[in-house]
């Protein structure tokens, strides 16, 4: 859920403005629309048949002529070929709701790859799943049924004035009058109904929302005994959306009861002055009672306006949220040069590079400058917060850098195809995300197709092998969600595993050592300085221990660079690092490191 | 290892190894016992039953909407009644002779028009009008005395099954995708208020098939008796059609939100900061399974 509500952050658009925006995700299957809306016409000549044939054997038997055989036979195929015209038809259109709905969420899960932290800071995981689910689907359903009732409409308005203008233009002409009323209250229900659906709407999202969040962290709850208080919190969330579908239901029932009052007025007009005709012996009886199945038909879609304008409005609701993603521009924009070279050798030069987050006060990153040669290992140091992880997603764009401060191979980051600088510059991130699938499956993320013996290589690497032997299926141990039933070493070894499979030209590890005890970590730098002496190596850590196997260690606090060489020569500095070298290795207190920090400052 | 050792390991990855890794997986993966409840060979009058235990502590709610959709039918049974018999029947064509039951209307009219001194005509219009008004209001109150306990019932089973997977130990999150059960908390609590808001109206369409059986015995009982025989054929019609759908009404749409729970879980993934294989597949398992709904 972003700050603002849906109803302040969503473009004020019409329901139809909103619903036209589908138009592009309609008009390929067009044939298939156009296909079901034909068919729904002819079904509905079908239909008109059904009144004009009882009309012609009413008055035959009213003038004394019961041979009737012909209009019964009639009426009897009209219902048949209206039942088969219909299936046919429905079928056509429920089919162009399913590929619609497809490509909604297709195009939406597209759109959703190309945003970025700032977009995911502002919507939740909850709100962005009840979009993919819940408002598709209601554009689905919009499609496969309102295009049902759209032509009932049309088709009602049509032939069936047609028809009853040809029985009497005198009563057609007197259901005139009360047209206005019912458009003018359709039109007030409609726009009553589009904010409730908006709010229910938002409300399902809260709680998507809610269930996501909570359900993601429920170890933590658990763990915190906190489940009576989340209950409690489930609870107003709940409540607040049983209130606005509440809502919702209540002017959908009073349209649906005062709409067909408004539409009885047709019926009691025909009734009054039609039967006062037929008493006149100005209309046949058997006009009159098909003129009645006319109005019957007329006025049918009045009768269910409720249902109609709920399907349209809480589907231009869906629609405006849809396009509220699909019409936010990329946060990282994938525009390369075209002058890279297509394999990256593995230089990486950071010149002047300063970032400052939205909103922020001081910036993240002041200044930083560095370069590292292809073959080169270089650890990063620094606090929590120091800036280090920031730097590191400029170099993959996961944040843009806001100038030209970060080249590879003497090209800014930016001049090359976002998917070959990401294939080719592997970043294993400090949180291991493993997706609930096979471990092999997690391994070879990025290529499914890869080599056994690839997967083992990297799995010995990573110091993962004796995990994966120990699993009863080895590589085909399936893991919980976000890797749950993992500890948090095997996690990171295993996201390391994952990095390392991929053999790229420049490797970013960001802390992903901090669960793994200093005999495994060992382990796992000895097996990468023998693999990547020809591959540039970026690693960001807290551990002496792990820096120390670096070419060379840059020191940063506060976004700034604080010192930086080899580690023989930050210790003979007698810097911050060699201060920190000593208390890692007596095992010193945070409070040690905290003290640390404000000598330096 | 070593490339030998490698070797053979991939020579011994046999077919059925891997099936049953696959099998394996599937057991460990089981969504068996959460999906039980909403798949289409389950979901029966038992299910229903148990539904209707959210619905208890707002039955004298219900019974009242029951007592009301029963009026409200009843009313709008009387509308045609007044068009066919008292208007074109009685009025127009003066016909005093008819056995066809017209449920005391023709008296009432007759008694209107001779109170207020109006015509017959516009006494069978004003009686129209009035039933029309009446049927409104009882007609709203039904469906709001219905919603509210259906919305209420619904609120409270969310919150049970809140407050149940609250208390689920952490193997169940570590078998269960989040996504699964985020779709069930939300999209599938809400396919019953439709599945349970539809039986609640379903009551009042058996007045108007009494009324019009005991209409239709009236006029032509032998007729009448011979057309009952068609019921047999209906029957059989109705059970075709459910068993090639293989769901009850709402089971067509709980089965295309349990696998667009696999979908929201993909989404999941991408909120995830990963970047991602497009959901294809499963979005194709969805719609494909979506397509076999019914479109008679």
């Amino acid at each position: 859920m972003g700050p603002q509500s849906t109803e302040e952050r969503l473009p004020t658009k019409s329901m139809l403005a909103a619903l036209w925006q589908l138009k592009q995700f309609v008009l390929p299957y067009k044939a298939g629309l156009f296909t079901g809306i034909g068919a729904f016409g002819v079904a509905r000549l079908f239909e008109v048949m059904v009144p004009a044939l009882t009309a012609i054997a009413i008055n035959k038997m009213a003038s004394g002529d019961f041979e009737i055989t012909l209009q019964v036979l009639g009426i009897i195929g009209a219902v048949i070929a209206r039942y088969c015209v219909v299936t046919f038809a429905r079928f056509n259109v429920r089919k162009v709701a399913l590929k619609v709905s497809y490509d909604l969420r297709q195009q939406l899960f597209e759109k959703l790859q190309q945003q970025g932290s700032e977009f995911f800071g502002q919507y939740s995981i909850g709100d962005m799943m009840t979009r993919a689910v819940a408002d598709i689907s209601l554009i689905q359903r919009l499609i496969s049924m309102g295009t049902i009732l759209v032509i009932i409409l049309v088709y009602a308005a049509i032939v069936g004035f047609g028809f009853m203008l040809y029985y009497s233009p005198v009563l057609t002409l007197l259901l005139l009058p009360p047209m206005p009323i019912i458009f003018f209250y359709a039109q007030y229900s409609s726009k009553a109904m589009g904010v409730a659906s908006t709010q229910v709407q938002e409300r399902l999202s809260d709680l998507g929302t809610h269930t996501q969040e909570n359900l993601s962290g429920i170890r933590t709850i658990q763990a915190m005994v906190q489940e009576d208080n989340e209950i409690d919190r489930f609870s107003e969330t709940n409540q607040a959306y049983a209130d606005v579908f509440y809502e919702q239901g209540r002017i959908n029932s009073a349209m649906a009861s005062w709409m067909p009052s408004l539409a009885a007025v047709c019926s009691l007009t025909i009734l009054s002055y039609g039967g006062y005709q037929v008493l006149e012996g100005t209309l046949p009886i058997g006009d009159f009672v098909a003129f009645f199945m006319l109005v019957g038909m007329v006025v049918q879609p009045f009768r269910v306006a409720g249902f109609i304008i709920n399907l349209f409005q809480r589907a231009a609701v869906a629609s405006r949220r849809l396009f509220e993603v699909f019409d936010r521009p990329p946060e990282i924009n994938d525009s390369p040069s075209g002058n890279t070279p297509a394999t990256i050798s593995g230089n990486l030069r950071i010149e002047n590079l300063s970032y400052t987050y939205t909103g922020a006060a001081t910036p993240a990153l002041h200044d930083i400058s560095f370069t590292l040669a292809r073959g080169e290992t270089v650890a990063i140091m620094g606090r929590v917060g120091s800036g280090k992880t920031t730097l590191l997603k400029q170099i993959v764009r996961l944040i843009d850098p806001k100038s030209e401060s970060v080249w590879i191979d003497d090209h800014p980051v930016k001049d090359y195809p976002l998917s070959q600088l990401r294939a080719q510059v592997a970043m294993v991130p400090q949180d291991p995300f493993l997706f609930a699938e096979p471990l092999k499956d997690n391994l070879t993320y990025d290529d499914p197709n890869r080599m056994l013996e690839k997967i083992w290589q990297a799995a010995t690497s990573a110091d993962l092998k004796s995990t994966i032997d120990g699993f009863p299926d080895k590589l085909d141990t399936l893991i919980g969600e976000r890797g749950v039933t993992l500890s948090g070493g095997q996690k990171q070894r295993a996201t390391l595993a994952r990095g390392l499979i991929r053999n790229a030209p420049i490797l970013i590890l960001d802390d992903c050592f901090s669960a793994v005890d200093t005999e495994t970590e060992d382990h796992i730098l000895s097996e990468l300085k023998r693999l990547r002496r020809e591959q540039t190596t970026l690693l960001v850590s807290h551990r002496v221990s792990t820096a120390r196997h670096a070419d060379r260690i840059i020191v940063i606090d506060q976004g700034t660079i604080l010192e930086s060489g080899s580690h023989e020569q930050l210790i003979a500095k007698q810097g911050y690092y060699a201060e920190l070298e000593r208390v890692q290795r007596e095992g010193a207190e945070e409070d040690d490191l905290e003290r640390l920090r404000l000598n330096i400052q | 290892m070593s490339a030998e050792q490698i070797q053979a390991e991939q020579a011994n990855a046999e077919p059925a190894k891997t099936e049953r890794a696959k099998a394996e997986q599937t057991k460990q993966r089981n969504y068996a016992m959460f999906d039980a409840d909403i798949s289409g060979a389950v979901l029966n009058m038992s299910l229903l039953r148990r539904l209707l235990h959210w619905l208890k502590p707002y039955r004298g709610a219900l019974l009242l909407s029951t007592a009301l959709v029963l009026l409200a039918s009843t009313l709008q049974v009387l509308l045609p009644i007044i068009i066919s018999l008292v208007v074109i029947d009685h009025i127009i064509q003066g016909d005093t002779s008819s056995d066809t039951p017209d449920f005391g209307l023709i008296e009432l009219t007759t008694w209107i028009s001779n109170s207020l001194d109006l015509p017959p005509l516009i006494a069978a219009c004003a009686l129209y009008a009035s039933i029309q008004i009446v049927w409104a209001f009882v007609g709203h109150a039904h469906r709001m005395t219905l919603i509210g306990s259906v919305i209420n019932g619904l609120r409270d089973l969310r919150l049970d099954l809140f407050r149940h997977l609250e208390t689920r130990p952490s193997s169940f999150y570590d078998r269960v995708a989040v996504g699964r059960i985020m779709t069930r908390v939300t999209n599938d609590v809400e396919a019953l208020y439709e599945l349970l808001r539809g039986l609640g109206t379903l009551i009042g369409e058996f007045v108007p098939f009494f009324v019009a059986l005991a209409v239709m015995l009236a006029i032509d009982t032998p007729l009448t008796l011979m057309l009952l025989l068609a019921l047999p054929l209906l029957a059989l019609v109705t059970y075709y059609f459910r068993r090639s759908t293989r769901f009850f009404v709402p089971a067509g749409t709980a089965n295309a939100v349990h696998t667009e729970s696999d979908t929201a879980r993909k989404f999941g993934r991408a909120t995830g900061r990963t970047n991602l294989r497009p959901p294809s597949l499963q979005l194709k398992t969805l719609h494909r399974r979506q397509r076999r709904q019914p479109c008679f």
